[in-house]
């Protein structure tokens, strides 16, 4: 069972796309939790997470989200993919990040 | 546009989102808005747009204790903002938050008048107006003392991490157990920030002023506010933060993070004004959180109804976060970023939009907006029509649609052509 963060401004765009994630996870048969939140709670959220990924309009935060978060693999997801709602594609992302 | 360029530009822009300053205020903002969001449940409450519910609210009383979580975000949003920028200041020094923000707090407080003027009735019936003692005068609390809480949480807690980091404290006797020492050791870093403040306090007795709290809302606050929160400042602030966004950034955070603290200072004072039941001081700024978006939300129709398959189906998929003002997904799926074409509407849109909106507004043609702490996921002609309790406003909202659509129209031509020549391409290349 994996953990998978999602982060942006406020965890609502990246809401959409966790939905598009968990429907392509439930028909592949692919075990685990995507939830969002808003890119400030990075640190809080990141001890429950395998993986964080980081949506473009924030990517600006991803140093920090890095050096609050060591332990955890972090990525910016591909800005084409995240305004399609892509949710094979980010979730393919991400597992590539816990080498799934 | 030179590619080159617009990399230089991105890394300005991503530069500027990573200053210290800006996600402290980002943060602490978003911190409040536990509060202010939970309280917008009760603005919601109290505008629901039928009449007899209305009536029912006023003649009930309900509608006046609906009014108290409101008027708390409104009489104390200084305090919540001192406190949460105390907090973040602290926590991006990597100290302990919470100590700070109380230390942040209590300087605040410090230059708080503890006296006011204030009007009572007494047995006679009459209206007697006098300087009270011993009380906290909400207006220093309030949308008024929004600056000074800001400065007072930045300087307050910055200086505090400074004494804690420079090992500002009283040395303690080995034999001293280390709780009993811990306690004399946190003590002066506080303290002398008290002690300066306090003598700010004691300064400020001694000039026309009076007080810290008047003078810098009269010397910074108010002429800040008359330059900046204004129709035009209003269309700048919404102009700004969708030219950042051709970055493919949040410009609309970063914008906030930046003007944050003069857009509350007017929207608290908004807040204040329907909870009392008056009109709002500054329209045009009530009306930034609901023309954010609606700009999108006409291009989403036109890619609805494209000939292109591949915009069509993008319709489809972000109608449903369009019609909420989210606009992610057409940012990045049309894009809109780095977009020079779609650039012109996509800038130009709010401002427009906002301008009209305040123009009928001013003319009486739609009524004007009395709440403006709705959530901004709620539908642009919703939103305008509990805003305005007004039939007029719901119908407006769809008018605005409807021009946006046609702003966005000659753009989306030239996007559209592009798009159905390289579909055409494709098939004959397939064929």
């Amino acid at each position: 069972m994996r953990n998978i963060v999602l982060l942006c401004a406020q965890g609502m765009s990246t809401g959409m796309l966790m939905n598009k994630m968990l429907e392509v996870a439930a028909k592949t048969g692919y075990e685990c939790t995507i939830k969002a939140y808003p890119v400030n709670q990075a640190k809080i959220v990141a001890s429950k997470a395998d993986c964080m990924l980081i949506g473009p309009q924030v990517r600006y935060e991803l140093e920090q989200v890095q050096a609050d978060c060591p332990n955890v693999p972090v990525a910016i997801i591909d800005m084409v993919a995240y305004g399609r709602l892509d949710g094979a594609k980010v979730l393919a992302l991400a597992k590539k990040l816990m080498n799934d | 546009m030179s590619k080159i360029n617009v990399d230089k530009l991105s890394e300005k822009v991503m530069k500027f989102a990573q200053l210290r300053y800006i996600k402290v205020i980002m943060n602490a903002f978003m911190g409040i808005a536990a509060f202010s969001i939970g309280s917008s449940l009760f603005s919601l409450m109290k505008s629901i747009p039928i009449p007899a519910y209305q009536n029912f609210l006023t003649s009930s009383g309900l509608g006046d204790i609906l009014s108290i979580p409101i008027s708390i975000v409104t009489s104390l949003y200084a305090v919540m903002v001192v406190i949460s920028v105390g907090y973040e200041v602290a926590k991006s020094y990597n100290q302990r938050p919470l100590p700070a923000a109380m230390v942040a707090f209590g300087a605040f407080m410090i230059l708080t008048p503890f006296s006011g003027t204030v009007a009572i009735v007494n047995e006679a019936g009459e209206t007697v107006k006098g300087v009270a003692s011993n009380i906290l005068p909400l207006s220093s609390l309030g949308s008024q003392g929004i600056f000074l809480a800001m400065i007072c949480g930045i300087v307050g807690s910055r200086v505090y991490c400074f004494l804690l980091e420079k090992n500002v404290k009283i040395k303690m006797p080995d034999s001293l157990p280390p709780a009993v020492a811990g306690m004399f050791e946190t003590m002066l870093p506080a303290g002398i920030i008290f002690i300066l403040f306090m003598l700010l306090r004691v300064g400020f007795d001694h000039t026309s002023y009076g007080t810290m709290q008047s003078f810098i809302y009269t010397v910074l606050q108010a002429p800040l506010m008359g330059v900046t929160a204004n129709p035009i400042g209003a269309v700048l602030y919404l102009v700004a933060g969708k030219a950042l966004w051709m970055f493919g950034i949040h410009g609309d955070m970063l914008v906030y993070a930046t003007l944050g603290t003069i857009r509350t200072a007017a929207s608290t004072a908004n807040m204040a004004a329907f909870a009392a039941g008056t009109a709002i001081p500054y329209l045009e700024w009530g009306l930034l959180t609901v023309m954010s978006n609606v700009g999108i939300l006409g291009l989403t129709i036109l890619l609805l109804i494209s000939k292109s398959k591949q915009y069509k189906s993008l319709g489809i998929l972000a109608m449903p976060t369009s019609i909420f003002n989210i606009s992610e997904p057409i940012m990045f799926g049309f894009p809109i970023i780095f977009n020079p074409i779609m650039a012109i509407p996509f800038i130009l849109t709010p401002g427009i939009s906002l301008l009209l909106t305040a123009g009928v507004m001013k003319l009486g043609l739609v009524a004007p907006i009395l709440n403006v702490s709705l959530s901004n996921v709620i539908p642009v002609p919703i939103y305008l029509w509990m805003s305005t309790t007004s039939i007029s406003g719901l119908i407006w909202g769809f008018v605005l649609i409807a021009l946006n659509v046609v702003f966005y129209y000659p753009f989306f031509k030239i996007a559209e052509r592009g798009a159905c020549k390289e579909e055409q391409s494709m098939v004959e290349e397939t064929a």
